[in-house]
């Protein structure tokens, strides 16, 4: 059984159609990225997930269970970290957190859920004094309750410092592990290109394409090159570098050899970036500077969502 | 059930950390407290029960209470986005209005009980005497008008768009049931019946509602306001509780006073109801 499976589902506020005919299925296990710029839909559609936005047409399954007929069942499986939340300022992260285990009748206990997400120190504070970040990482401790089947999260590396972020990544991973199908929309392409099995790009309402990471790479330039700016570029570095597995093409840009340049290395696999640099320094020159063009999911982005009619309404 | 009892119990925990509703709360208990001060002393002697004259004033002011305490209750959930959090864990709609109004409704009990008791100690050092009927008359009929305006309140934030309209609607629903029911809807009732029956009926209608030789129907059209409700009913409750707990009797006329608290009890149910019934149909933006 799908963990979500949405046929068809629109929905139009007074004139403007916020979703189109969306037709996704995210798979029970898999964690799923759901990327698109503001504006693309991407809130509206995961309203409509949670039941606080009803579909114009079209139909809505989660775990097997209709949102609107049945939110309770929903959500009793399901872990939530909305955006645009709120929580009670007066009241301690631990207070929100028993509050939780309260709704979903579980045995958890609220320090042991506040420490995963490293708010352990934090526990009695008034939420009103937190941090962003802080609310965050207290959001997805509540979304953590209960060992959900389904995470759902809706940006939730936004407001995260790179600390949060890792933390966000481990407990992503982790629940995956454990069995627990993870929902997440973000526009940080690199958290859903670190964690997701599958991606979904949605742009102006619709859905572009649902795929791998990797598939959606090889779709565009799966290499990625590495330029470094030299003191000297030595003649044999060509030839030192081409000997390497998985570096493509070699240029080397330099007003006369022997003076200083740039060698730009086009990799297939990035992971060989290191051992390329070391070769260039081995040949006698000093890297000044590393620059690296990869093809990312950005690119990839960019080239999905960029529509040749932009700024003209469709 | 759970649910609700989860999202009541933090909303009071919440509530009680609110500065605005022991600010009211405090308010309240000094005006009570300030109008059975300034009373005359004949008059005082005078009245037949002097904590059921005393607490004439509540009529007033548990209104403004309640509002203060329920116009945001749903509203306010949907326009910070707290409704997020809490619709995100297992619950409904209809359990979030549910456990919103049992917690409004709690902490208005809590402030009206403290408020009379304040009241009732300054009665009883005034007058050197407490019954006890009437003791308990008083708290029923206030839990009863305070649960009519939080009712209110409480509906018109589950149906209403934005916090201002809340507001709007709630002060506009004091108004029209406070100074203009008087001043204005029900002098038109009755011109409206002489139109109907072609009879000049004298009906006084300056300062306070008489309720002495008014036809029938307007003592009905009269009570539909709670304000109007709650002050017919603050003799007609006691004698209720004392013909029941010690035996007596009542002068008061069964049918209107009954209906009086059937509309005081309607106006706390009906429009959380037909809150729920809007709430469930509408876009959670």
């Amino acid at each position: 059984m799908a963990a979500i499976e949405t046929n068809g589902v629109s929905k139009r506020f007074d004139e403007t159609h916020a979703v189109r005919d969306i037709d996704l299925t995210v798979e029970s296990g898999e964690v799923f990225g759901f990327l698109g710029p503001n504006g693309a839909g991407k809130s509206t559609t995961i309203n409509m997930l949670l039941d606080f936005v009803r579909p114009t047409t079209g139909a809505i399954s989660i775990l097997g269970v209709d949102p609107q007929e049945q939110p309770r069942v929903v959500r009793r499986r399901t872990g939530v970290l909305p955006e645009g939340y709120a929580f009670y300022d007066r009241l301690s992260g631990r207070r929100h957190v028993e509050l939780a285990i309260d709704m979903y009748e579980s045995d958890d206990d609220p320090v042991d859920i506040l420490a995963r997400v490293g708010l352990t120190g934090d526990e009695e504070t008034a939420v009103g004094t937190y941090s962003k970040g802080m609310r965050q990482r207290l959001a997805l401790g509540i979304a953590l309750v209960d060992d959900p089947d389904l995470l759902i999260l809706d940006e939730p590396s936004s407001g995260l410092d790179p600390n949060g972020i890792r933390t966000l990544r481990e407990i992503v991973r982790e629940e995956a592990d454990h069995g627990t199908t993870v929902f997440l929309s973000s526009h940080v392409l690199d958290q859903v290109e670190a964690v997701c099995d599958r991606v979904a790009i949605m742009n102006d309402g619709t859905l572009l394409t649902v795929d791998t990471v990797d598939g959606l790479r090889e779709t565009l330039d799966p290499n990625s090159t590495l330029i470094l700016s030299v003191d000297t570029v030595p003649e044999s570095v060509s030839q030192r570098l081409a000997e390497l597995d998985r570096v493509d093409t070699v240029a080397v840009d330099a007003a006369s050899t022997g003076r200083g340049g740039t060698i730009s290395i086009t990799c297939t696999d990035s992971g060989v970036k290191s051992a390329a640099i070391g070769r260039v320094e081995d040949a006698g020159a000093t890297v000044t500077d590393i620059d690296v063009e990869d093809s990312s999911l950005e690119e990839l982005f960019a080239a999905y969502t960029a529509s040749p009619s932009d700024g003209e309404p469709r | 059930m759970n649910s609700v009892a989860a999202i009541a119990r933090t909303d009071i925990a919440d509530a009680i950390h609110s500065r605005t509703l022991w600010g009211t709360t405090g308010l309240m208990t000094a005006l009570v407290a300030i109008s059975w001060l300034s009373l005359s002393t004949e008059l005082v002697e005078q009245v037949d029960t002097p904590l059921l004259t005393a607490i004439d004033s509540f009529g007033l002011w548990v209104p403004l209470v309640a509002i203060v305490l329920g116009y945001e209750a749903v509203i306010g959930e949907r326009e910070s986005g707290r409704i997020r959090f809490l619709l995100g864990l297992p619950s409904t709609r209809r359990e979030l209005i549910i456990g919103k109004y049992l917690s409004r409704v709690s902490v208005l009990v809590t402030a009206l009980v403290a408020s009379l008791g304040v009241l009732a100690v300054l009665v009883f050092v005034r007058v050197d005497e407490i019954p006890l009927v009437p003791l308990l008359s008083a708290v029923i009929l206030l839990v009863l008008y305070g649960l009519a305006w939080i009712g209110m309140a409480v509906g018109v934030s589950s149906i209403v768009s934005s916090k201002t309209r809340a507001v709007a609607v709630v002060v506009g629903l004091y108004a029209l049931f406070g100074p203009l029911w008087g001043q204005i809807v029900l002098p038109a009732c009755v011109r409206f019946g002489e139109l109907v029956t072609g009879t000049t009926q004298s009906i006084n209608l300056t300062g306070r509602l008489t309720y002495a030789d008014e036809p029938t129907w307007f003592l009905y059209v009269a009570r539909l306001s709670p304000l109007e409700a709650f002050d017919a009913a603050r003799y007609y409750i006691r004698d209720l509780l004392e013909i029941a707990l010690v035996g007596g009797q009542t002068t008061a006329a069964h049918g209107p006073n009954l209906f009086g608290l059937a509309v005081l009890l309607c106006w706390a149910i009906a429009p959380v109801a037909l809150g729920v019934w809007f709430f469930d149909r509408v876009d959670l933006e």
